[in-house]
């Protein structure tokens, strides 16, 4: 057996105890929620620190995260996503609904930090799963084919949760002019994904 | 809304760069638009590659004590619970109405007509449910007497709390209809004010002897849409 065949193997399985988890999970198996929230916090806590930046917020948003991983395990669909892709859309959710509610009452953004802005497409061409997957490397091509500015708007709200008026502000565009980036990145992110 | 109104809403939601209120649109509009449901999907599964590109933080040892602690007490509560934390009562409220729209329908006219006396003239009535199970409470309202019939069939309650049932109006406060008694009947009065055809009761779960502000404080453990008998 081949490092590669075996390194493959190991993702599986690891895929497939993380759903087994959560089937557990879904029928009120506490020691199965701990095993989770073990295998997994320290990837949502990335995810949710990356939106709130606040770090008492993050651990806030991460009791809401796994809360709702609690009550909603059960309409996890292992034949629809992957565990890690659903724990992070309800942690991602979270975060967002948790800075929407808290408003923009600190600044969001430091002038230095603009100057010298790390371009956020690194994020996708360094996964911590090497080599990338195919999945993540079409749409990594698919983002490198949208007009710079529609994919900085596109992957400041993805990692960081901006909002159109938040990206607004960073562009300093009207928030029409936003939307429309958003509107116009995605059709395109769409139809390349399409033909990928 | 067109195809690519429907793909780029979908496309924001997913991306989180709509307002609070927006999101919960679009939440309220998944539940019955299955075009918005699936290109929100679509959009989760397009993006999804990205979910491998999060670096890990580890996280302060107090964050798993805090979750289990409140799973701990809601182990009391968790069978009657399905509303989503946070946000005040009045956002409960409204997330009561808009998972409403649910629970019609679901084949509970069956329970209605079975276990509740003949209507009165001028009366509303509402199944008082949290899912398609059975329903919790039956409520008639008649507008005649003043008089609100409160049935309860399989509602539950932790030892700790009361259960405060709610009239919702469009564009108004929640009205209490008072402290409800899950093992027996209640008549109560109706007290002042309207009762609009597309009106809504809601159980919210409060402190012993209820709210103690007139607002709804805890979360919302059930809901249901009035119908004209």
């Amino acid at each position: 057996m081949t490092i590669a065949s075996g390194a493959s193997a190991d993702a599986t399985s690891s895929k497939v105890d993380l759903a087994g988890l959560l089937d557990a999970v879904s029928v009120g198996d506490r020691m199965a929620f701990r095993d989770l929230y073990g295998r997994t916090s320290t990837k949502l806590f990335g995810v949710v620190l990356g939106i709130c930046k606040d770090r008492t917020l993050s651990e806030d948003v991460m009791q809401e995260a796994y809360l709702r991983v609690w009550r909603y395990a059960d309409g996890f669909d292992a034949s629809r996503a992957s565990p890690v892709t659903w724990l992070a859309t309800i942690a991602r959710n979270a975060a967002i609904d948790a800075v929407r509610a808290r408003g923009r009452t600190s600044p969001v953004f430091d002038g230095a930090r603009d100057e010298n802005e790390e371009d956020p497409m690194m994020r996708v061409a360094d996964p911590t799963e090497h080599p990338a997957p195919w999945d993540l490397e079409a749409l990594r091509t698919c983002l490198a084919g949208l007009e710079a500015e529609h994919r900085r708007c596109v992957l400041l709200a993805y990692y960081e949760g901006y909002s159109r008026e938040d990206l607004s502000e960073r562009f300093d565009r009207p928030v029409g002019t936003i939307k429309t980036w958003l509107y116009r990145g995605l059709s395109a992110l769409k139809a390349c994904l399409g033909t990928t | 809304m067109t195809d690519d109104e429907c793909t780029a809403l979908a496309g924001e939601y997913v991306l989180g760069t709509l307002s609070s209120a927006d999101r919960r649109q679009v939440e309220r509009l998944r539940v019955s638009d299955t075009r918005l449901d699936g290109e929100i999907e679509a959009w989760e599964a397009r993006l999804s590659p990205l979910s491998q590109t999060f670096e890990d933080v580890s996280v302060p040892d107090g964050v798993l004590a805090r979750i289990e602690a409140e799973l701990d007490r809601e182990a009391v509560t968790v069978s009657i619970e399905d509303a989503p934390r946070g946000g005040h009562g009045r956002a409960r409220l409204a997330y009561a109405a808009a998972v409403v729209a649910l629970m019609i329908g679901l084949g509970s006219g069956y329970y209605v007509r079975d276990v509740l006396p003949p209507p009165a003239d001028d009366s509303y009535i509402a199944v008082v449910n949290r899912d398609a199970g059975l329903p919790a409470l039956i409520v008639r309202v008649d507008l005649a007497g003043r008089q609100v019939s409160v049935r309860p069939v399989s509602a539950e309650k932790p030892a700790d709390n009361d259960l405060e049932l709610w009239y919702v109006g469009p564009e108004e406060a929640p009205r209490s209809l008072g402290v409800i008694d899950v093992a027996t009947p209640l008549k109560a009065d109706l007290g002042q004010g309207a009762i609009a055809p597309d009106g809504v009761l809601a159980v919210s779960l409060e402190p012993r002897g209820g709210s103690p502000t007139g607002a709804p404080t805890g979360p919302v453990v059930y809901s249901g849409q009035l119908i004209r008998e």
